[in-house]
């Protein structure tokens, strides 16, 4: 079969592998219909998440056809329609028994990487490092998926591959980065960064009764989506002094909730925090940039919640803890718990409440990923996201 | 207030260095050999000759006993009780300290139970071959490790609360002397905390356990891994993992294979 597999730092290709197969009785075959470039995938594409070795299949956003169970699976039969979550959950011990499927004890067959790096393994990921597992990714014509009697989740057949797709990933971590934020009827919510995730958690903010939702980028065409099509306010932190702005716009308060939909890669905007981000990380004595967060925590309002979609990896430098404690801050972040989410958030889209479909701009063929992968990354062609059928 | 039984075995296990660990006699001891061996000294060089000579010798070895500590006729005995008793096997600079922990949804009765048959643990335990009971307490255990060494161990049972710990230690015919325990704390309704202590043999003494660590076979290392492999299997019925999955990497005979296609 055909699979988007890493090479190296921004680096991806097209190669011919063997056809994945039932490894355990639990597992699944998929063939893999509609698979997204994730934000988060560009993080590896960059080399800032470690342990990916070459060779990697990517992907985690995917759904498809299944073609054939393990004898442990019998919730599923070749043929039926699923949306697969991108993080891999046993839903048996006693983090996925409580709802929490991305700290999964049991899926993460390299947990003792994971242990010695952060103390403790969440789930294991498709194609995401071998640090959470190294399984193989979605970006592929066929994808093997564990513990397929509790991840996927059938679909209708009358809704399309672009309304369901993103309940693999992006559409419940926006929802999650939401809830997270507590929000009370009317309250006003920040959202930095209008990629995908963000616009959807500005979509999933309104959702859950905020009265006003504002929104921070640089990209034009994602501002304009922002505004127009989620119906947020807009600061051009290039153009405006975010803080300044979010100050006036609150009647000095700061916003309620604050979600950083940015992560790890953040571009800041030239102030000295930015430029000393930029330096040790280009000298590799910091494995991220944190702009973001920073910004978001100067911004939120007195017992306001910052909430942390945007994917983190290592160790932060000048994280203003003391603003968080002498304004009692709650900060929430974490891989999304999707299983959790899938229900709920199916039953939006067959509402016709929830159509997360607007975000994608590319249709393409799995053979155009380099590109792909390319343009999502410089942000060209007003590349919001993209959608590979193989 | 905890009722949970001691965990620790019954070996010594004070804290030592590798200084105290040399001296194999004591203070008093000491002051007596180097007394009598500087005594014999003299009456050897009093009487001369060949007889003289002989108790010089004898005298200069009580001295040198006195002054290092070190009997070598005491180490030779202890080597000989090393499978007698365990707490000797497992004092000074050999024995290694493990003490890992898990957290397993199911109740503490069935996880003691399965504990307690040998021929359960042929999934935790990396590469065993067999695990053959003698009677109710003793078992005779064979792995297999990497590079197909063989490693045999004798165990008996000398501490058992049903449902809550089992301790246990090696006995003569085994190849690394060790002793432990595992204890099963109930938590919440259907999850237990299970313990597992264990003073084992280092071959090579504290250089051995060094480069253990450093390539990653440290006697923590396997007993968390078995515990978590334990954990997986109980809680999933399977062992997550990736080996067999399809990869874009480039073997010199994919590259040439492809080169042909």
């Amino acid at each position: 079969m055909k699979a988007v597999c890493w090479r190296g730092t921004q680096n991806v290709a097209v190669e011919r592998v063997p056809d994945p197969a039932i490894l355990n009785p639990r597992d699944a075959i998929i063939r893999v219909t509609s698979t997204a470039i994730c934000g988060s995938d560009l993080h590896l594409y960059d080399g800032f998440i470690p342990s990916m070795a070459a060779g990697d299949i990517l992907g985690h956003e995917f759904m498809g056809e299944v073609v054939d169970t393990g004898p442990g699976v019998t919730n599923l039969e070749a043929g039926d329609r699923v949306v697969v979550p991108f993080a891999i959950a046993c839903g048996g011990c006693g983090f996925c028994r409580r709802g929490a499927f991305s700290l999964c004890d049991n899926s993460n067959p390299n947990a003792w990487m994971c242990e010695k790096l952060y103390g403790a393994s969440g789930a294991g990921l498709f194609g995401y490092s071998h640090l959470y597992g190294g399984y193989a990714g979605g970006q592929a014509e066929y994808v093997r998926v564990p513990f397929a009697d509790v991840g996927p989740i059938k679909v209708p057949a009358n809704l399309s591959d672009h309304q369901v797709l993103f309940l693999s990933d992006i559409l419940p971590t926006a929802y999650m980065a939401a809830e997270n934020c507590d929000i009370l009827p009317g309250a006003t919510v920040a959202v930095w960064g209008c990629g995908p995730v963000g616009l959807l958690a500005i979509k999933s903010a309104y959702h859950l009764g905020a009265g006003r939702v504002i929104a921070i980028d640089r990209v034009e065409e994602r501002l304009a989506v922002a505004n127009e099509v989620c119906l947020a306010e807009t600061i051009d932190f290039t153009r405006e002094d975010v803080l300044g702005r979010l100050r006036e716009m609150t009647g000095g308060r700061g916003p309620d909730g604050c979600i950083d939909a940015v992560g790890l890669e953040a571009h800041g905007s030239g102030s000295v925090g930015a430029r000393y981000d930029k330096v040790k990380t280009s000298l590799f004595l910091a494995t991220d940039r944190l702009e973001v967060l920073r910004q978001a925590i100067h911004a939120c309002a007195k017992g306001g919640t910052v909430s942390i979609p945007g994917v983190y990896g290592g160790y932060l430098d000048k994280v203003p803890i003391g603003a968080a404690f002498a304004k009692g801050l709650t900060l929430r972040m974490g891989q999304t718990h999707v299983h959790a989410y899938l229900p709920h958030l199916l039953g939006l889209i067959e509402a016709g409440i929830m159509d997360p479909s607007f975000v994608i701009s590319h249709d393409v063929g799995l053979d155009d990923a380099p590109e792909a992968y390319r343009m999502f990354r410089d942000k060209a062609n007003g590349c919001t996201k993209v959608v590979m059928h193989p | 207030m905890d009722t949970q039984p001691d965990l620790q075995m019954t070996f010594d296990d004070r804290p030592r260095s590798l200084a105290s660990a040399v001296p194999n006699i004591g203070t008093w001891e000491r002051m007596a050999s180097l007394a009598a061996g500087m005594g014999v000294l003299a009456l050897g060089a009093r009487r001369g000759g060949r007889v003289g000579g002989a108790f010089s010798t004898a005298g200069v070895a009580l001295v040198a006993r006195g002054l290092t500590g070190y009997c070598p006729g005491h180490a030779m005995a202890r080597n000989r009780q090393r499978h007698r008793d365990t707490r000797l096997a497992l004092g000074g600079s050999r024995g290694a300290f493990v003490r890992e922990s898990v957290t397993v949804k199911a109740p503490a009765d069935a996880l003691y139970a399965l504990w307690r048959e040998p021929a359960n643990l042929q999934g935790i335990i990396p590469g065993i071959e067999s695990a053959e009971r003698i009677d109710g307490v003793r078992a005779r255990w064979v792995t297999r490790g990497s590079g197909g060494v063989v490693t045999r161990w004798n165990a008996e049972i000398i501490n058992d609360v049903p449902g809550r710990t089992i301790g246990w230690r090696s006995f003569a015919g085994t190849d690394v002397a060790h002793a432990g325990s595992v204890a099963f704390r109930p938590r919440l309704t259907d999850e237990t905390e299970v313990t597992v202590t264990l003073q084992c043999e280092v071959p090579g003494g504290r250089v051995g356990l060094t480069l253990a660590r450093i390539f990653g076979g440290s006697p923590s290392t396997t007993v968390r891994n078995a515990l978590r492999r334990w954990k997986q299997l109980l809680e999933t019925g399977e062992l997550p993992t990736v080996d067999g999955q399809p990869t874009g990497r480039r073997s010199l005979l994919f590259r040439a294979v492809r080169e042909v296609a």
